[in-house]
C-alpha cells in the first residue's frame, strides 16, 4: 500500500508492507530526484562551498553554511571573534524561529486543531493565525537584517561574516521584539493548550542531541550526547551510528550499532537539554501542564514551542547588546595544509547537522554530509511500524502513519541522498 | 478565487517558502486558493486550477511528465526559481559521467533514475512567465500575484544587477574596490544583496539572457581572473546557476 506525504516539505511517500490485508512494516520513501551536493562540491574552493550547501535546504540554510563554515575555520585554525559569533549565532536562532512557526502553523496545526489546512484554521481562527505570521514576518525581517534574506542567506564567510548590520536596522528590530514576543506567547499558549489525547506511544526509543559544557541550549558542537553518553561527533557517525541498508528495502537507516533508531531534533533536544532552556520557558511549557521528557514523537510541537520562544528571548537579549563595532574578518583560507579533515556539527530546525570534508589546499576533495531527517527516518519507520503494525492495512492506518511524519518534520529534499527506497520482497 | 498549485521538482522548497510568504498578505490570501501543495494542503493528486508554480529542475522521466501533466491541467504557469529557469546549482554535476556522480553518493546507484543532463522546466514545456532567483524575491512573487488578480502582469525588464546598485546608491565593489563580482552578467531582482553586504554577487539568479555572447563573457571572465578570482571559481558561478543560458551562449551568438 501506497501513500504520498503531505504537510512535510519535499516529495516523499508511506510504503506499507501487508502480509495478508495487514500492517506489517511501514517505510517512508523519498520519491524527490536528488541534487548530489556531495559531488559538486568537490574541486571547489572552501569559501565557495559555504554559499553552495545553503542551497541543500530552503527552510534551514543558515545551519547549512554556518556549520560549514565553523568546520573550516576549527581545522584551519581561524579565529573567529566572539561578537561576530553571535551575531551568527542570532541569524541561526532567527532560522530556528522561522523553521519552527513554519512546520507548527502551516504543517502541523491542521492536524492538532483538526482543519483541513492552514488556509481553514486562518479562516476559523484569523487572530492567532495573525500571530502566528506576525512571528514569521518578524524572523524574516531578522534574517534580512543578519544574513541578507529569508533563505540563502549571504552573510556567512569563513572567519566570520560579511558586513555586520546598521545599527539603525538593528534598533528596528529591537523595538519590534516585545510585540513579537507578546503575539508569540498569544499563538503558543492556544498550540500548547490543545492536547490531542490519541497519540501514538513511541516505543523504546534513543535520543540523541549535540552536547557541550556549557549552560547554552543545543547550538554548535563536536560532540553529541546519545541518552546522557557524550561521544566526539567522529566516533558518533563513524561508529556508534552506522548507515544500514533495511530489509525488504534499499534505504539507508542510520542506526546506533547498526540495531536501534534514534530520533534527532526538537524532541530530543527538549528532553535532554530542558534545563538549559530559559525560566521564562520552562515556566511558560509547565503553566500548560507539559514537562520532559515527551514521550510521543507526536507532543514534538510543544518542544518546538519551547524552543521558539527561547529563540527569540535570546534574541531580545542579543538585540539588546548589539555591538555594531564588531570586526569582521578577513583572513585568508588558500594556504591550507594538505588532507586536512574538518568536521563540525550545528543542532539545525531538525535536528544534528553534520559536515565532514577533507580539504587540500583550501580546495574540498571529498564532503559528507548526515542530515537531521535522514538520522530519524529509522526511527519513524520504527514508530510506525509499532504504532500500526498488526492492523488492518487501510486508510485510518495510513493516517496514522502520516501524522508520525508530519510530527518529525521531515525535510525530504535534505535528506534524499540517504535513501532511494525499493521494496524487494514482502 | 484563482485556484493555485504548487509543484515541486528538484529543488530545496526555498523559492516555495516565499509563497509562503506572499500568502501572509490578506489581499493575495483572499484573492487566490492553494489547492495543490504537497506542503501546505492534504491533497494527493493535482487537478485542474488556473495557476500553478513549478519550483526545480527536471531530473528524470517521471518529472518531465509530470511536468507536461501539470501544464495539460493549467490555465498559466510559472517557473519559479533558477532551478526551474536555468537549472540551478545542481547544474555543477552536468558534464561529468552520470556513474561517476552516482556513485560518489550512494552505496548502490543503480536505484538512482537520473539524467545525465539538468533540464530547466522551460526546457519542456512552455510556460507563460518566469520569476528567476535563488531563492526568488519575495517581493516579485507578491508583485505578480497582485498584478495577475487586475488582469495583467509585470512588465519583464532586462537589466543586470549592476542597475539595482545604481539605483540603491551601492558604491561598485568590482570597480572601487576591486572585488570581484557577477553583478555585471547576473540577472537584477534580488536588489543587490551581495554588493550591499560587502561581497560581489555570485550569480545565483542566473546569467543575463540579453546583450551577453561568447565574447564578452570570456573578456568578464578574464577581468575577473585578473582581480585574483579563482579560474575554477568563476567556471563553477557562471554555469552553477544560469547553466542553460550560460551553455546556450557559449555555443554561440547570443541566447
Amino acid at each position: 500500500m501506497k501513500a504520498v506525504l503531505t504537510r512535510v516539505e519535499g516529495e516523499g511517500g508511506i510504503l506499507v508492507v501487508e502480509r495478508g490485508g495487514y500492517v506489517e512494516n511501514v517505510f517512508y520513501e523519498i520519491s524527490e530526484a536528488p541534487r548530489f551536493f556531495e559531488y559538486i562540491v568537490v574541486g571547489r574552493n572552501a569559501e565557495r562551498v559555504v554559499d553552495i550547501v545553503s542551497r541543500v535546504c530552503g527552510l534551514c540554510g543558515v545551519s547549512y553554511s554556518l556549520v560549514a563554515a565553523e568546520a573550516f575555520e576549527k581545522c584551519l585554525g581561524i579565529e573567529v571573534d566572539p561578537e561576530i559569533r553571535m551575531l551568527r549565532a542570532a541569524l541561526h536562532l532567527a532560522e530556528r524561529v522561522k523553521s519552527h512557526v513554519i512546520h507548527v502553523f502551516y504543517m502541523n496545526l491542521p492536524e492538532i486543531a483538526q482543519a483541513k489546512s492552514f488556509a481553514e484554521f486562518l479562516q476559523r481562527n484569523p487572530q492567532i493565525s495573525r500571530y502566528a505570521q506576525d512571528v514569521l514576518m518578524w524572523s524574516r525581517k531578522a534574517m534580512e537584517v543578519f544574513g541578507g534574506r529569508f533563505h540563502n542567506v549571504v552573510n556567512i564567510k569563513i572567519g566570520g561574516v560579511y558586513r555586520v548590520p546598521d545599527k539603525s536596522d538593528v534598533e528596528k528590530l529591537e523595538k519590534e521584539i516585545a510585540t513579537v514576543i507578546k503575539a508569540f506567547t498569544e499563538f503558543a499558549s492556544f498550540v500548547l493548550s490543545i492536547k490531542p489525547s490519541d497519540v501514538v506511544q513511541n516505543v523504546k526509543i534513543h535520543q540523541v542531541s549535540l552536547y557541550s559544557s556549557s549552560s547554552e541550549y543545543p547550538h554548535l558542537s563536536d560532540r553529541v550526547s546519545l541518552d546522557g553518553d557524550v561521544y566526539s561527533v567522529a566516533e558518533f557517525y563513524k561508529s556508534i551510528s552506522r548507515a544500514m541498508q533495511v530489509q525488504y528495502s534499499t534505504a539507508l537507516h542510520y542506526r546506533v550499532k547498526g540495531v536501534e533508531s534514534f530520533v534527532v531534533g526538537p524532541f530530543a533536544r527538549f528532553n535532554q537539554s530542558y534545563s538549559k532552556l530559559s525560566k521564562e520557558v520552562r515556566d511558560f511549557v509547565e503553566m500548560y501542564d507539559w514537562s520532559p521528557p515527551l514521550h510521543s514523537i507526536m507532543h514534538s510541537y510543544v518542544a518546538r514551542i519551547a524552543e521558539a520562544y527561547d529563540a527569540l528571548l535570546t534574541l531580545e537579549k542579543y538585540l539588546d547588546t548589539f555591538k555594531s563595532s564588531a570586526i569582521t574578518n578577513t583572513s585568508s583560507i588558500a594556504s591550507t595544509k594538505s588532507g586536512a579533515v574538518c568536521e563540525y556539527a550545528v543542532e539545525a530546525p531538525r535536528g544534528i547537522l553534520y559536515h565532514r570534508y577533507i580539504v587540500d589546499i583550501g580546495k574540498v576533495k571529498i564532503c559528507d554530509i548526515i542530515t537531521p531527517t535522514a538520522q530519524n527516518l529509522a526511527a519513524m519507520s520504527d514508530i510506525a511500524t509499532a504504532a500500526i503494525r498488526g492492523r488492518k492495512a487501510d486508510a485510518s492506518s495510513i493516517a496514522i502513519a502520516k501524522r508520525i511524519a508530519i510530527s518529525f518534520d521531515p525535510c525530504i529534499s535534505c535528506s534524499v541522498h540517504a535513501l532511494p527506497v525499493k521494496i524487494i520482497t514482502a | 478565487m484563482y485556484r493555485v498549485a504548487v509543484v515541486k521538482l528538484t529543488s530545496c522548497s526555498g523559492c516555495i517558502n516565499e509563497i509562503v510568504y506572499a500568502f501572509t498578505f490578506s489581499d493575495i490570501a483572499s484573492k487566490y486558493r492553494i489547492e495543490y501543495s504537497t506542503e501546505l494542503v492534504d491533497v494527493e493528486e493535482m487537478g485542474g486550477v488556473d495557476i500553478a508554480f513549478i519550483e526545480g529542475s527536471i531530473s528524470n522521466k517521471h518529472q518531465e511528465e509530470l511536468v507536461k501533466s501539470v501544464r495539460a491541467k493549467a490555465g498559466f504557469v510559472v517557473a519559479i526559481g533558477t532551478c526551474a529557469v536555468m537549472g540551478g546549482v545542481q547544474s555543477l554535476r552536468v558534464g561529468s559521467d552520470v556513474n561517476d556522480v552516482k556513485k560518489a553518493v550512494y552505496a548502490e546507484p543503480q536505484y538512482i533514475e537520473v539524467y545525465s543532463d539538468v533540464k530547466p522546466v522551460t526546457d519542456v514545456i512552455k510556460v507563460d512567465f518566469v520569476i528567476p532567483g535563488c531563492p526568488i524575491n519575495g517581493s516579485a512573487l507578491t508583485s505578480f500575484l497582485r498584478k495577475y488578480a487586475f488582469g495583467g502582469l509585470p512588465i519583464a525588464i532586462h537589466e543586470s544587477v549592476c542597475a539595482e546598485c545604481k539605483r540603491r546608491g551601492l558604491e561598485c565593489v568590482l570597480v572601487a574596490r576591486g572585488v570581484p563580482c557577477l553583478g555585471p552578467v547576473t540577472v537584477s531582482g534580488c536588489g543587490a544583496i551581495c554588493p550591499s553586504f560587502g561581497r560581489g554577487c555570485y550569480g545565483c539568479y542566473g546569467i543575463k539572457h540579453v546583450d551577453l555572447n561568447r565574447e564578452k563573457l570570456e573578456a568578464f571572465s578574464r577581468r575577473l581572473a585578473e582581480l585574483g578570482m579563482d579560474r575554477d571559481d568563476i567556471d563553477a558561478l557562471l554555469k552553477g546557476y544560469g547553466f542553460k543560458v550560460y551553455s546556450a551562449i557559449m555555443r554561440g551568438g547570443e541566447a
